[in-house]
């Protein structure tokens, strides 16, 4: 991706994630350039959508995002790209053929032959993939016409995850009913079926990205048996491995079923390594349900999301001292490091979003993922966990769980009438508060003495006396102006705490 | 539901302003009272809608006062044949709902009512308030909520 296109990228999700107007001075800032460029790339913008404007200026306010257009936009965009192949996803796709087929050779022009290019395209591409398959450990070898992806099953399939995108965009709810993906509807079925059994037998749900992961594992077996069912494998289950799936013992027996499941759909044996397979992807996955109760945990999954509680509070300047954010956190690390034991890579496909709607907190993230790395004598934590780990953080800082709540009061004239109605509203739309009780104008003077703990007051009238505390006058209609306002007023108290 | 009840509507009223309305309200909500009860209760309704509109929706109002002079405590609807315009910055207004609270109420009634206000931030609730247009469905709305609190 070019600087240009980056910037464009970054501009776009920054506006989209800003419901107000916004100065070119600040998009300057935000993308570290000059004013200059960022009319420039507005300019740019509006130009090359069929979607005329589809950022907004206004004199003296700045610039705001047409959803609709933007969203119109994205969908072309999206559109266009299943119509013509760049030479990007041109290579993507021989190499899936490839990869599916290994070890078996394809001959070279039909390799190609639905993509119109010479053989000098066919070259370049043939050097280009071959790069990019060193990065898995795997060779391209050329005899006579045709090619062949060489190496380990393990690395083959490995690479298949990674190259094959679609698998890093599904969402599971979208396989069945969605005829765009191009999956084979039976076998989607079947696997559907397969992660539900394995969810019904470990009585626990798989959530996202990890139900992907375990889909794609299940999906590139089936293809891959087919396409080449003799295909060598890497080894045998050994000792080593037989004694670490006794570490799970319910987990190995699910695996061992649903291999057998397999088996009976391909008709065909498969051998016993892929029980091994299927077993790390399953110990690898966050299960949600009865794995969440924390005795669970082994010392080294505390030991690592402690230092991560406790370096982001540092780092952040916050105060994290609550059980339920660790043992969230913890559900999420101790797969992660099973992932990084076994490398597997889990794509996240939020990480652009990420980076940008919470730089600080990624970076920090980051930080603190080498030191862990150091410390517990870990591999690398990568982008896509930290982005992961990011997610946990930023929420917390989002919902403000870091902060006890604000003590509130509400009033009004009766403290019955729009108060009453008050408190239903902004209890609901503000878990940050905690509504004490809900009083009449005429008790104002006696306040200080029954609430002394109230740090907020909010009010439907203007408080003729005045209030020891911080007040803010909202209308009973709670507008999104004055939800705006109380936002504020709670970061202030924030603030001053 | 117009006798002794919390609750009392008035359909389709022939109230075309501000001053009006609000002198019907004290006389609801103190009929057998003096006539400088009476405009007492008007002066607070004033102005409590000085200290600060009490606007709760589109077209909605929601005022409420407090006062020794209320005889029985209330919640009175007000559905005007026509929409009245309210003052110059607000919009026409369809329908008001007003609660008019006797001085030391005991508690149990202070709940009844505040249970009532809450189930006025459900905007589908007060939509339908506002746009029924039939009295009879009107009174079974009413009835409908105090059956299921």
């Amino acid at each position: 991706m070019s600087v240009q296109d980056h910037r464009k990228e970054k501009l776009l999700l920054f506006l989209s994630n800003n419901q107000d107007y916004v100065t070119a001075d600040e998009l300057a800032d935000i993308l570290q350039t000059s004013q200059k460029t960022v009319y420039r790339l507005i300019k740019k913008i509006n130009e090359e959508s069929t979607e005329h404007s589809m950022i907004v200026s206004e004199k003296g306010r700045g610039y705001t995002l047409d959803y609709e257009k933007f969203m119109n936009y994205q969908k072309n965009i999206r559109n266009d790209k299943e119509d013509n192949f760049s030479p990007e996803e041109r290579r993507k796709r021989v190499m899936e053929e490839l990869l599916l087929s290994s070890p078996k050779a394809i001959n070279i022009h039909q390799l190609f032959s639905d993509y119109y290019v010479g053989d000098s395209v066919i070259f370049t591409d043939e050097q280009t993939m071959s790069e990019e398959l060193k990065k898995y450990d795997l060779t391209l070898e050329r005899k006579n016409r045709t090619i062949a992806v060489l190496g380990e099953e393990t690395n083959i399939r490995k690479a298949m995850k990674e190259i094959i995108e679609i698998f890093n965009i599904i969402d599971i709810d979208d396989l069945k009913t969605n005829p765009e993906l191009n999956f084979n509807k039976y076998d989607v079925l079947f696997i559907l079926d397969q992660l539900r059994n394995i969810e019904k037998n470990l009585n626990i749900t798989i959530p996202y990205p990890y139900n992907i992961n375990i889909f794609s594992h299940l999906y590139i077996l089936l293809s891959r048996s087919r396409k080449s069912p003799d295909f060598p494998f890497a080894g045998q289950i050994d000792q080593e491995k037989t004694e670490m799936m006794k570490k799970d013992a319910d987990l190995k027996e699910v695996a061992e079923v649903t291999v057998c499941h397999m088996e009976r759909y391909l008709h065909q044996t498969l051998p016993d390594i892929e029980v091994y397979f299927l077993y790390q992807y399953l110990v690898s996955s966050r299960m949600q349900g009865t794995f969440d109760v924390p005795s669970n945990f082994s010392t080294g999954v505390i030991q690592v999301t402690d230092v991560y509680m406790k370096e982001m509070s540092a780092r952040l300047g916050i105060t994290i001292d609550n059980q339920s954010i660790f043992n969230d956190l913890a559900n999420h690390i101790k797969p992660m490091l099973n992932r990084l034991e076994h490398k597997i890579r889990i794509k996240n496909r939020l990480l652009g979003e990420i980076k940008v709607t919470y730089e600080e907190i990624f970076s920090r993230v980051k930080k603190v993922s080498e030191c862990v790395s150091e410390t517990f004598h870990l591999p690398a934590i990568n982008d896509d966990e930290n982005g992961f780990i990011t997610l946990y953080f930023a929420k917390m800082m989002e919902t403000s769980q870091h902060q006890p709540p604000i003590q509130t009061l509400i009033m009004c004239t009766t403290g019955i009438g729009t108060s009453e109605l008050l408190k239903a509203k902004a209890s609901k739309k503000f878990p940050e508060l905690e509504i004490v009780d809900v009083v009449a104008t005429r008790d104002t003077k006696s306040l200080k003495k029954t609430y002394s703990d109230v740090e907020l007051i909010i009010s439907t009238i203007h408080l003729e006396d005045e209030v020891p505390v911080k007040s803010l006058l909202v209308s009973a209609m709670f507008t999104m102006d004055d939800q705006k306002r109380l936002q504020q007023k709670i970061e202030e108290i924030y603030h001053e705490r | 539901m117009n006798d002794n009840s919390l609750f009392q509507i008035y359909f389709d009223c022939g109230l075309d302003t501000k001053e009006q309305m609000y002198a019907f309200l004290s006389e609801a909500g103190c009929s057998n009272g003096t006539s400088r009860q009476k405009t007492d209760i008007t002066r607070q309704l004033f102005e409590r809608e000085q200290a600060g509109i009490p606007l709760i929706a589109e077209h909605v109002l929601l005022p409420h006062v407090e006062s020794e002079h209320v005889e029985e405590s209330r919640i009175v609807f007000l559905r005007p044949a026509k929409p009245v315009l309210w003052g110059e910055t607000s919009e026409d207004i369809r329908l008001i709902i007003a609660i008019l609270l006797r001085k030391n109420e005991e508690e149990a009634v202070k709940q009844k009512i505040a249970r009532f206000t809450r189930s006025l931030a459900d905007h589908t609730f007060v939509e339908e308030l506002v746009t029924t247009a039939n009295e009879a469905d009107f009174h079974q709305k009413i009835r409908t909520f105090q059956e299921e609190s």
